[in-house]
């Protein structure tokens, strides 16, 4: 159908290009999100590090040095937290929408996060003990 | 206590506004008072020009949702004595084109609503039942967070990818749709789901969680987006092993 | 009617991805990029990582680290450089960046997997 009635205008507000600092939990989810950028930056650090260990013992002597240093620390430090950030983020949000319901009852965050945190740790003591020499 | 609070409320008129803008007013505090019976009280004693939408008092028609210092809010609800000592901000709903003063155009959202059919959907040929449908106690349970929805597009107005996209079918067309799927007397899943898993369907979300924070009736639709977003990806997938299967 | 979307299958890797960085990028950042530089483990010799490395499956779970960690963030850098910096309307040159970007990278850790002898 035509618009044949005129309309009064309207206002429209547009979203300011920080619309992500009015609220908390927007700033939050920005960061959350950003912890994106630290997982790419990993997989090229892994990916450095698996040349470097082919490039033979020298060249992985250098890795190590660099990753000694104060600047890499600091980044790997920043790194840690993001990546923590999107552990403890994940396991809140995402098992959850996996499993919504047990018999038609809503599973509670603390049910579908728990097995989460278990996996975890078991995952990160295993890897522990290989990259180490335990096993 | 203070006796008196201060209102900024939010004011257009399209013959002469290109902006909001704000008007102040004083206002009896009484204990009991709500941000709605603030306006109510500027309407009648103070200001006959203020407009905004208001029904049912009691947190289910949906029809009072403003953004209360920078917060969205069913007003009805809303208790003036909790923003003391004041000044309390009132604005009309984000995201949406304001009409005059706290009043919002909701046409886009009616027209969401309806295209993720939000009904009882029974599969063509059906035979008709011949008495009412049986449900069990868990039956009603699976969907019945869902159904709480009152349609006050607060979640709406939290939404930044709405902000950002208005194509984005948004969280309570989506908490709605889902509510139907999950609903033993309905068959209309592969329906809706040929809306939902549209690229403007539930692929813009980001999860920013914001809807069901504010959401009145903890309906969770940022929950019901993301349980939306597996069902289609697992009939996605089975479509692409199986494409003879069908839907 | 129109088409039910292909955002499966990056959102299908994004969420694989998400469970690989949750579970695992913790102990490795942990390990290699703090522990082991300031000293409060004792650092693995060259050649005992090299003989892990050696090991296929070692070869296999890398594989799985880097390429869904890489798919991971393609897919959510995607969204949040869209949503932060309001680039809606540049969508599919983000996607193209983002995940021609991950692919490259894919590659790339094949080519290096693939390299160790």
């Amino acid at each position: 159908m035509p618009s044949a009635i005129p309309r009064p205008k309207y206002y429209q507000r547009r979203m300011p290009l920080t619309w992500w600092l009015e609220r908390w939990n927007y700033t939050w989810f920005i960061l959350r999100e950003l912890s994106s950028a630290f997982v790419a930056y990993w997989v090229i650090i892994t990916l450095m590090q698996i040349a470097a260990l082919v490039g033979g013992p020298q060249s992985y002597a250098g890795f190590q040095a660099w990753m000694a240093t104060p600047v890499m620390m600091v980044v790997n430090l920043i790194a840690f937290i993001f990546i923590l950030f999107h552990t403890l983020s994940w396991f809140r949000l995402v098992p959850q929408a996996i499993l919504p319901r047990i018999g038609g009852k809503r599973t509670s965050v603390v049910v579908t996060a728990a097995p989460m945190y278990v996996i975890w740790a078991v995952a990160s003591v295993v890897v522990a003990c290989f990259v180490l020499g335990v096993f | 206590m203070a006796d008196k609070i201060t209102l900024e409320v939010a004011r257009f008129s399209p013959e002469r506004d290109d902006e909001l803008r704000f008007d102040s007013y004083e206002v009896p505090l009484h204990e009991n008072w709500m941000v709605l019976d603030a306006l109510n009280y500027i309407k009648d004693q103070l200001d006959g020009s203020v407009t905004f939408r208001w029904s049912c008092r009691m947190g289910i028609c949906g029809s009072c949702g403003m953004v209360v210092n920078g917060h969205e809010r069913l007003t009805c609800e809303t208790l003036l004595a909790d923003y003391l000592p004041g000044p309390i901000r009132v604005e009309p709903l984000r995201n949406f084109p304001v009409v005059r003063d706290l009043v919002v155009d909701i046409s886009d959202f009616m027209e969401k609503l309806e295209r993720v059919k939000p009904w009882i959907i029974r599969k063509e040929g059906a035979p008709e039942p011949e008495r009412e449908f049986l449900q069990t106690p868990e039956q009603l349970e699976t969907y019945k967070q869902y159904s709480l929805c009152i349609n006050c597009m607060l979640c709406y107005s939290a939404c930044p990818v709405y902000g950002l996209d208005p194509h984005f079918i948004g969280p309570a067309a989506s908490a709605l749709s889902l509510r139907y799927n999950l609903d033993s007397r309905d068959q209309g899943t592969a329906q809706r789901m040929d809306v939902m898993a549209q690229h403007d369907g539930v692929w813009d979300c980001t999860v920013i969680g914001e809807c069901s924070v504010v959401c009145p009736k903890h309906v969770d639709p940022s929950l019901a987006i993301q349980e939306y977003k597996i069902s289609a990806t697992k009939a996605w997938f089975k479509n692409l092993l199986m494409p003879w299967g069908g839907k | 009617m129109a088409r039910r979307s292909a955002e499966s299958l990056p959102w299908s890797l994004f969420g694989a991805g998400g469970f690989v960085v949750a579970f695992l990028f913790p102990v490795h950042i942990f390990l290699f990029g703090l522990a082991i530089p300031l000293g409060s483990v004792s650092a693995p010799s060259h050649a005992a990582l090299l003989a892990l490395l050696r090991n296929p499956l070692t070869r296999l779970y890398l594989f799985g680290f880097c390429a869904l960690g890489l798919l991971h963030a393609a897919h959510r850098l995607r969204f949040t450089l869209s949503d932060m910096l309001r680039l809606k309307h540049l969508d599919t040159l983000l996607g193209v960046l983002a995940y021609g970007a991950a692919v490259a990278g894919v590659v790339v850790t094949i080519a290096l997997l693939m390299s160790v002898t």
